[in-house]
């Protein structure tokens, strides 16, 4: 260290002090001072090492492109070019991916979790942590403009009268577990939202059959109906809701195995298999919470002579402008794709994913074709539905940008059913654009 | 580049420190100038553009005005022996280009370059020292531009003069006293910043974001606001200091625990107290202060509050803020004031705490009309109730915090730690533990974090 300048000897106290430089200090003063001095010299060495060493350490550990704990890509080294480094952006970019790549990324976010709870925190980014390791995304607000999805399917329904139609939508957790919430929780009851929408659906097209899933999921609330760590319900909330919509889909009540005194004619046993145990969901990497964590089951139908095959199109067989042939085409005789189990977000076991269209045929001959309006709810709900229809179309408007009309049309459609979370229907307009109907499109 | 960011924090600033002290000593100066400049592209090259500019014009304009004071000449004497010199309208325009850049940036929709605010009003500092003969400006622009640009202060401030950095541009004082206070003075900005403010920033987020108003959600919004600012403020003030003192340069603090002043006026010799000397010594003393009769007296005043709460904000609510604060200064001194003297010392905090908080009304609504109602709402005006559920819950989560915050913002912390460590060793090595927790967990939030910006950042 450079030995102190001698003859310019300004004593300046730390920021506590006054604002300005004093003639000398007092005795008091310099004793404090000296004995500040230890803890000065070991602050100083800690900054300073922390500083070294974490440097070096960020420059040698190598980038990761992916983060499974956030599910989201991480940001690479930006490059240098002119223009970028005029904006500024190359810095932002810079800070953004400095950021990303710091070691022991996770560690940290987990830490602070862990800080934050031990400090009374109950909510995080669009999210609470409840009770029993529960933790809960915050309900969307409605759309303004759901009065155009309202209309579209009162205008698809009048262009399609001979179709039976059902509708069911899930709430999100929040509304209906209230009891694992955090006290306090100022949480909006998305099962009015729901309720409001299913009324304005009803009045303007009172063909199509509601499911009241907010009364069946709430009957159930003690039950394992929605996963702690991630937004989706668990295939027992499902399947509690499949058995409240076999009536006005109109299929025998499907049963669990010890419910076979219940059997009638026709009646289908669902057998649950649990395929995983350690499942952290979308709300754990938004939250930075580890410890929680969700088993996966799947419930096979008991039905030994139908068999399906799962026809995945190409993007540009399906209509979609989603980039590219993102998906390719898939053709497979199951449901699950079980590669799923080894990756971060295991919900995407059941279908493998959000396609704009996915065509099931079964070997089934009931003369009924369903098409599916869906979000990623119905993902674990298809397939119950596979013992009962001939052809079952998914259509995910999110992605789906082709003639709806016409794919009833070529499916030959009898049964159409919207399937949906609350949060999703709610406050996207997809649904809307593709129920509209398409002009003749000159190609 | 906040100081609380990442790579501000573990990629430039071990980067600057290595460069800075491996150089050789003639050489040192030059490597921060390097680093300022460098730190200021951060947030742009159009940005840097616009400081360079305003280096180079404000060099010149000195050089200018200290050539013109060597052979002056007298343009015009006016009444009560105001003379105008020729050096006297350099200086005037110089500073009223300053002014305008200035308005142009908050007035328009032109995007403002960080920290115009501070490095103009160091300009015009320097300008006016120039005039008045503190100091003799060089030919060689580097020192100019070193003053303007460095980069511990450039964002936010302190604004210090040139006289105080001239001698240590030169050469720094690198001692180990400054670097270990300023390593610890860095470090308590960023626990300031990162533990105490972004928190309470969260806590306040709350408050705003219930369903429905409540007197003590009221209370509660306003004093989370008000401690928020405080170690947003003083924190990243403090990480300032810390950093010029690492790199040699010594500096006048910034705050001086603002919230135990007893009397509005003691609240601005504590608050931003470069800003404050800053209008005394550039707008209230040339007017003259003090020493005049009583009207222009307020005048003076109320000039100098007007243009302080110009200089927060653009908007109406700004200056209003700076109208109540003119307002009850002058309250203080002509009115109430030797009354409440008399009263005992922790009545006059409270009440002059509860002048200010009420103030930052002003700073976290969006305009005039909001900021009124809410200050309604303190009073029950359009609130469903004194409190409700909510309100308590907030009251109830953030209990342990506002107490260590209301503990921090005093002198007690620093007392404690004092006492700990008489103990030498061990008392010692204890607080040298507390402090690496916090700074494990400081980093921990600096991961998690998105951007949470501080929140002078827009003047």
């Amino acid at each position: 260290m450079p030995s102190r300048m001698p003859g310019k000897r300004k004593i300046y106290m730390s920021s506590t002090g006054p604002g300005l430089p004093q003639k000398g200090p007092s005795e008091k003063e310099r004793l404090r001072q000296e004995r500040e001095r230890g803890l000065r010299q070991n602050v100083t060495l800690l900054l300073l090492a922390s500083l070294l060493l974490i440097f070096v350490v960020n420059l040698i550990v190598p980038s990761r492109s992916y983060s499974e704990a956030e599910n989201r890509k991480l940001a690479g080294r930006p490059e240098v070019t002119a223009e970028s480094i005029k904006s500024g952006k190359f810095f932002s970019d810079y800070s953004s991916y400095f950021a990303d790549q710091f070691f022991l990324r996770d560690r940290w976010i987990n830490l602070t979790y862990n800080v934050r709870y031990l400090t009374g925190s109950r909510e995080f980014k669009d999210g609470y942590i409840g009770k029993n390791g529960y933790l809960f995304s915050k309900p969307a607000q409605p759309s303004k403009d759901l009065d155009a999805t309202v209309s579209a399917i009162s205008d698809f329904t009048a262009r399609h009268p001979g179709l039976t139609q059902t509708m069911i939508v899930a709430p999100d957790a929040a509304s209906v577990l209230t009891g694992k919430l955090p006290d306090g929780a100022d949480v909006r009851d998305q099962t009015k939202d729901i309720a409001d929408f299913e009324g304005n659906v009803s009045a303007a097209a009172p063909s199509i059959q509601m499911v009241d899933a907010s009364s069946i999921l709430k009957a159930n609330a003690d039950s394992y109906i929605y996963y702690k760590t991630d937004h989706h319900w668990t295939t027992l909330g499902a399947f509690l809701v499949f058995q409240g919509s076999a009536q006005p889909l109109g299929i025998p009540t499907p049963l669990t195995p010890d419910q076979a005194d219940q059997a009638q004619d026709g009646s289908i046993t669902y057998a649950p298999y649990t395929v995983s145990i350690d499942f952290r969901g979308t709300l754990s990497s938004r939250s930075g919470n580890s410890t929680s964590k969700d088993s996966i089951d799947i419930y096979r139908p008991q039905k030994a002579d139908s068999q399906y095959v799962v026809s995945i199109p190409s993007a540009a067989q399906a209509g979609s402008q989603a980039d590219g042939d993102r998906y390719g085409s898939k053709k497979t005789s199951t449901l699950y794709d079980t590669a799923a189990l080894s990756s971060r977000d295991q919900y995407t076991l059941f279908l493998g994913g959000n396609y704009p269209l996915v065509e099931i045929t079964t070997t089934n001959d009931t003369g009924r074709n369903l098409m599916i309006f869906k979000d990623s709810y119905a993902n674990s709900f298809v397939p119950f539905l596979t013992p009962y229809f001939d052809k079952i179309i998914l259509i995910d408007p999110r992605y789906y940008y082709d003639d709806v009309d016409r794919a009833i049309d070529r499916f030959g459609i009898t049964d159409v059913l919207y399937l949906y979370s609350g949060d999703t229907i709610l406050t996207d307009p997809s649904l809307g654009d593709t129920l509209a109907a398409k002009k003749e499109a000159d190609q | 580049m906040a100081f609380s960011n990442l790579s501000f924090v573990f990629f430039f600033l071990p980067l600057c420190l290595i460069l800075y002290y491996l150089a050789p000593k003639k050489i040192k100066p030059g490597v921060m100038l390097l680093a300022s400049l460098v730190f200021y592209a951060w947030t742009g090259l159009n940005n840097l553009l616009v400081l360079v500019l305003v280096i180079v014009f404000n060099w010149a304009a000195g050089l200018e005005i200290y050539y013109l004071k060597g052979r002056d000449r007298l343009l015009w004497e006016g009444p009560s022996s105001f003379r105008l010199t020729l050096s006297g309208l350099s200086l005037a325009v110089s500073v009223i280009l300053n002014v305008l850049v200035l308005a142009l940036y908050k007035y328009t929709s032109l995007a403002m370059p960080l920290g115009v605010s501070f490095f103009l009003f160091s300009a015009i500092s320097y300008l006016a020292d120039i005039f008045k003969g503190d100091f003799k400006p060089r030919t060689n622009p580097f020192y100019c531009a070193l003053y303007l640009s460095f980069f511990p202060k450039v964002t936010m401030g302190p604004i210090v003069r040139y006289q105080d950095m001239a001698d240590q541009m030169v050469q720094p004082q690198l001692t180990a006293d400054n670097l270990t206070e300023g390593a610890l003075l860095f470090m308590t900005g960023l626990f300031k910043k990162v533990l105490l403010a972004d928190t309470l920033s969260k806590s306040f987020a709350s408050c705003a974001a219930l369903s429905s108003t409540t007197v003590l959600s009221s209370w509660l919004g306003m004093i989370f606001y008000g401690l928020q600012l405080y170690f947003d403020f003083s924190g990243y003030s403090d990480m300032a200091i810390g950093l010029s003192r690492m790199f040699g340069f010594n500096s006048r603090s910034n705050f001086n625990y603002p919230y135990l002043a007893a009397g509005l006026s003691d609240f601005w010799r504590r608050w931003h107290i470069t800003l404050g000397a800053w209008f005394r010594d550039y707008v209230y003393i040339p007017l003259g202060g003090s020493r005049v009769s009583v009207p222009r007296h307020l005048f003076n005043l109320m000039a100098v509050w007007i243009l302080t709460g110009l200089w927060h904000g653009s908007t109406w609510n700004y200056l209003l803020w700076g109208l109540y604060n003119g307002l009850i200064i002058i309250l203080d001194k002509y009115v109430v004031g030797k009354a409440l003297s008399k009263a005992p010392r922790f009545v006059q905090i409270l009440l002059t705490d509860l002048v200010v908080f009420v103030g930052w009304i002003f700073f976290f609504s969006p305009n005039a009309a909001s900021a009124f109602t809410y200050m309604g709402q303190l009073f029950g005006a359009q609130t469903v109730s004194f409190s409700n559920a909510q309100a308590l819950l907030i009251l109830k989560e953030n209990l342990p915090l506002l107490v260590l915050s209301l503990l921090c913002a005093g002198p007690a912390m620093l007392k404690i730690r004092d006492l700990i460590c008489r103990r030498q060793k061990i008392g010692t090595a204890v607080i040298t533990v507390c402090y690496a927790v916090l700074f494990v967990i400081s980093i921990a939030f600096m991961v998690s974090s998105t951007y949470s910006t501080f929140l002078y950042f827009k003047f």
